[in-house]
């Protein structure tokens, strides 16, 4: 039984961090659905799972696992549950220019930066995420904050934190 | 890149945090984590040399039990090379159930060196009952075969004794030698006791 009981611990450690990235993405009901559907292809993987980015590669298969759940929902429940996410309602949000700024960006760019932000991963456990190599995630996660820095600057009254909007435009490397 | 702003706008980001830390979720020691953990654990199988879309095990000690089961459409299957595709029919593999039962006193005590040597072992829940045959769906193959239906049948003599009581919808763990299911406790329902000596018996 000794897999199992490794198996059991592995799970221990995941278990909440998985939950909250599927109920920031998602309502209760599904996120528990999908939480299964996760759970059981860490079991079918589990000789896959790279040791030391064991988290990361799970919530690269909740990623999979949560497309896979909102193709299969009927298309209102499916349009629904994305616009939940895409679009909190403005008079509810605390950052409406943030999330204004968002929007402007590619879905997979928002993602990445949830992955940043939320799950506070660093670009070498977002590759894992992702499946990419820890350069392209660097560079994808470059690319992402310097557009939303600059979407931030272009609203009126907005603020980039730390940053005076006195140096318009200005490309870091 | 001046790292200090990236540390602030990722601050106003996880400012919006849906599910920040202050929130709780349930922890693994949960009911809830337990019996799903449990669920699938169970209801599965580690196949690390077959793709993930393949449920079953490559099949050990496969020319002593071809020999001694009666099948249909087993032979097929046992030869198949295993683990390369999933296979898309249904395939049934038939048993009987001894008539009338050991009498008293002639079970050997259950042992898992025993049990090891069983040539066929599944596991599998019941779909259907009547009163001559058994239907398991099998989610588990230990040993001597790779059918994804058993049907057992009971010869009409049978007063039931001495074989497991079965019942659909439950799940069990059988093991059969030349094409008769055995009794003893060395068929039965898949309690977490016979399960264990089930895992420890067959234990790659």
């Amino acid at each position: 039984m000794s897999s199992g009981a490794s198996f059991e611990a592995l799970v221990a450690g995941v278990y909440q961090p998985l939950q909250r990235y599927l109920r920031r993405r998602v309502d209760a009901t599904t996120a528990e659905d999908v939480l299964g559907d996760v759970l059981l292809v860490m079991w079918r993987r589990v000789e896959d799972i790279p040791a030391g980015a064991e988290l990361p590669w799970c919530y690269g298969v909740a990623r999979g696992c949560l497309a896979n759940a909102l193709r299969g929902s009927d298309r209102h429940l499916r349009l629904v549950r994305r616009l939940a996410l895409e679009r909190p309602p403005r008079e509810a949000s605390e950052d409406p220019a943030l999330d204004d700024a968002l929007q402007s960006l590619a879905a997979g760019e928002r993602e990445l930066l949830r992955l940043w932000a939320w799950e506070h991963l660093s670009a070498a456990e977002i590759a894992v995420v992702l499946g990419v190599t820890p350069n392209a995630a660097s560079l994808r996660l470059h690319r992402a904050t310097t557009k939303l820095k600059k979407e931030l600057l272009r609203r009126q009254g907005s603020r980039v934190p730390g940053h005076l909007g006195e140096r318009q435009g200005e490309e870091t490397r | 890149m001046t790292p200090d702003h990236d540390d602030a706008l990722r601050a106003r980001l996880a400012a919006t945090d849906p599910m920040p830390p202050s929130l709780p979720v349930d922890p693994p020691t949960s009911p809830r984590a337990q019996e799903l953990l449990e669920r699938v654990m169970l209801t599965t199988e580690q196949a690390p040399d077959v793709p993930a879309t393949t449920r079953w095990r490559k099949p050990a000690a496969l020319a002593a039990a071809a020999a001694a089961v009666a099948a249909i459409g087993l032979g097929a299957v046992l030869l198949d090379d295993g683990g390369s595709a999933p296979t898309k029919a249904k395939t049934t593999l038939a048993l009987k159930a001894q008539g009338g039962g050991p009498s008293m006193g002639s079970c050997i005590r259950f042992s898992v060196d025993v049990l090891k040597d069983m040539p066929v072992a599944f596991g599998g829940t019941v779909t259907a009952v009547d009163e001559s045959s058994v239907t398991l769906d099998v989610d588990h193959w230990y040993k001597g075969g790779d059918a994804d239906v058993v049907t057992i049948s009971t010869p009409s003599s049978t007063t039931s004794e001495g074989i497991a009581e079965f019942t659909k919808g439950t799940r069990y763990l059988v093991t059969a030698t030349e094409g008769t299911v055995n009794t003893c406790g060395y068929t039965g329902e898949a309690t977490p006791d016979l399960q264990s000596s089930f895992d420890e018996a067959f234990a790659p």
